[in-house]
């Protein structure tokens, strides 16, 4: 009977691993990067430098180019690492891009289907940033910064 | 019949036989069909053309070949055949729904006079040149919201305040172009209460109207009519679909108005506003200065208040504050004058009997701040009167909190607290008495994101209203509400 028992609380346990794991947000790699154009005119950026970036305060680079910036549209680990880096919730950023295009004072990053998307439309467009899973980038874009991704 | 196409273009070319268009068009893309554009009006936008002649832009005259604009002048107050085809517009380089849509909410909208004002506002803005002509020209921007509400109105001791009523509470339409990379221009239509000119329901403005010259984040001016900044909210106050409220704190919402004159506590509009912000490490310091018309100023009081006369005063004001990832605060001051009595006292009465050019100072404070979920916005706006005279005291305060979590991204809920006070002033023979009104509303709300465009709220608030003089009805009331928030 205990052995029943025990065999079935074993079962169970798979079962809450495997479903656990099915709802989880996949991430393939340990690391995000945060990639840009190589025209841009820095090699790295901190945290609230990003944040002025994706809340619309600072709209160009230092050497006047105006800054493309781009967001990934379905909800993913990369998406949730880089979001929880710069501080604020995808609502909340949702939130103040809201608030800035009805306010006439900005438009909201452009959203993208994946990350094979951004990694190419910031390699193709001067001042473009984004974020990918570092496993993707390629030479054609520069890391300002990387993020650690917590496994899951 | 020669019109200025930066005000009066329509893109109706395809209206009459859109089809026939396209195909003239995709034949003899590099033929000039109508007159030959002089070099020095090459700039989009401001083409002077006859009425009924088609002009085809010749594509080596644009700096982007791919687009082909053809103008033709507006028929400014009716348009005989509205049917546009899609595809047909889509190839003369315009987005061909935009065109059919914004054509025929223009058509919907011309029914009387303000419906023509608002149809030529939509046309004009809406469907200009798609002309590239400038480094950083984007395309035009229309996008705009609503909000549909349901309100339960109760009152404890006065009938005459229960009520229940469906009202679409606001629309905006919005219109946005960024014209170079450094000066860009936006349109606030604004709707409110189901508007209805032939139902006399609701009122219709034009909110904002303005062009900006942005430098740097150091410093952006603004130029035209636009809602100044002052404290956090009331830039953002019509913004229904960032604010979790269906009824607004006190003061800025327009439903309360038979308690409230809201144009006592805040500046409604400027016509020219300096801002910007200096980062200070993780800090930004905020600024912001504007001028504009006092409100109620006016000489002549057979004419009633015009709020337009700046003669002898303007409406100054501004915001200093400090910022953060996490918080900001904020200080707000603004200075006009105002009529009080003009056009009820005699005009034999000099002005000072007659209380004109009162000079009025608002001050308001404002502070923020997020942790993690958690947020907290609050404001406190007290409105001075130098009148030089003791009885007349009609000064007020307001004070607003509200504390909010956010659930799983997609569930806000709040409770809120707003309190206020008015000292009020009631002529009598030989002088006045003065009396004092005050209001605190605990309210409390959901909002609900659906997804990123439609938001459910639903709100409680209970009034509590005590006055000091007996001639005002005065009475608790509880007011339920449910609204949805849509963004387009």
């Amino acid at each position: 009977m205990n052995r029943c028992l025990y065999n079935v609380k074993k079962l169970m346990l798979c079962i809450l691993a495997l479903v656990g794991t099915a709802f989880a947000a996949p991430v393939s790699s340990d690391e995000v990067a945060v990639i840009a154009h190589p025209s841009v005119p820095v090699r790295q950026i901190d945290r609230a430098e990003l944040l002025d970036l994706y809340s619309g305060d600072v709209k160009e680079w230092h050497d006047g180019v105006p800054i493309v910036v781009l967001d990934l549209k379905p909800k993913s680990g990369v998406k949730d690492a880089f979001y929880k880096y710069l501080g604020k919730s995808s609502s909340r950023m949702k939130s103040i891009w809201m608030k800035n295009l009805l306010s006439g004072e900005g438009h909201p990053p452009e959203a993208q289907m994946s990350e094979t998307e951004i990694l190419r439309k910031v390699a193709s467009t001067p001042g473009a940033i984004g974020y990918v899973n570092r496993s993707l980038v390629t030479d054609a874009v520069v890391e300002l910064v990387i993020i650690p991704v917590e496994s899951k | 019949m020669w019109i200025n196409t930066n005000l009066a273009l329509d893109v109706h070319v395809a209206l009459r036989d859109p089809m026939r268009r396209s195909r003239e068009l995709g034949r003899s893309r590099n033929s000039l069909l109508g007159p030959v554009l002089p070099e020095q009006n090459h700039l989009p936008g401001l083409y002077e053309v006859p009425r009924g002649q088609p002009i085809e832009i010749h594509p080596a005259r644009l700096p982007d070949a791919s687009h082909t604009t053809v103008y033709t002048p507006v028929l400014p107050f009716k348009a005989p055949n509205l049917e546009i085809h899609r595809s047909a517009a889509r190839r003369i380089g315009v987005e061909g729904f935009g065109v059919f849509w914004y054509s025929f909410l223009a058509m919907r909208l011309i029914r009387n006079a303000d419906g023509l004002i608002v149809a030529l506002l939509v046309v004009a803005c809406a469907v200009p040149a798609v002309v590239h002509g400038q480094a950083g020209e984007s395309d035009l921007k229309v996008y705009g919201y609503l909000q549909a509400s349901f309100y339960a109105q109760t009152s404890d001791d006065n009938s005459d305040r229960n009520s229940t009523t469906f009202t679409v509470q606001q629309l905006n339409v919005l219109l946005q172009k960024d014209l170079t990379r450094r000066w860009s221009t936006f349109v606030d239509l604004l709707f409110t209460n189901s508007y209805s000119s032939f139902r006399n329901s609701g009122s219709f403005g034009i909110e904002q109207a303005w062009v900006r010259y942005r430098r740097s984040h150091y410093i952006n001016v603004k130029l035209g009519l636009m809602l100044p900044k002052f404290n956090y909210l009331n830039e953002i106050r019509h913004k229904m679909p960032v604010l979790p409220y269906i009824i607004r704190p006190i003061v800025y919402e327009t439903t309360f108005q038979e308690d409230v004159n809201i144009d006592e506590y805040l500046p409604q509009q400027a016509y020219a506003q300096a801002y910007g912000y200096a980062p200070a490490g993780d800090y930004k310091i905020d600024y912001a200065g504007y001028v504009g018309n006092s409100s109620n100023i006016n000489r002549d009081g057979d004419l009633g208040p015009t709020g337009v006369d700046t003669t002898n005063t303007f409406l100054l004001g501004g915001r200093v504050g400090i910022r953060h990832a996490s918080f900001q605060i904020g200080l707000s001051a603004t200075h006009d004058k105002v009529d009080f009595l003009s056009g009820v006292l005699p005009d034999t009465l000099t002005p000072s009997l007659r209380f004109e050019g009162i000079s009025r100072v608002r001050l308001g404070g404002d502070f923020r701040f997020e942790f993690q979920n958690l947020s907290f916005e609050s404001e406190f706006i007290s409105v001075t009167y130098d009148d030089g005279s003791p009885e007349f005291d009609v000064d007020k305060k307001f004070y607003y909190g509200t504390l909010g979590y956010l659930f799983a991204d997609r569930l806000f809920a709040y409770v809120s607290y707003w309190w206020l006070e008015e000292h009020l002033a009631q002529r009598q023979t030989g002088g006045f008495q003065t009396a004092e009104f005050t209001i605190k509303i605990p309210n409390g709300g959901v909002a609900y994101h659906v997804n990123e465009r439609i938001t459910f709220k639903g709100s409680f608030a209970r009034g509590d209203r005590d006055f000091s003089i007996l001639d005002i009805p005065e009475g608790d009331f509880k007011f339920y509400s449910v609204a949805v928030s849509v963004f387009f």
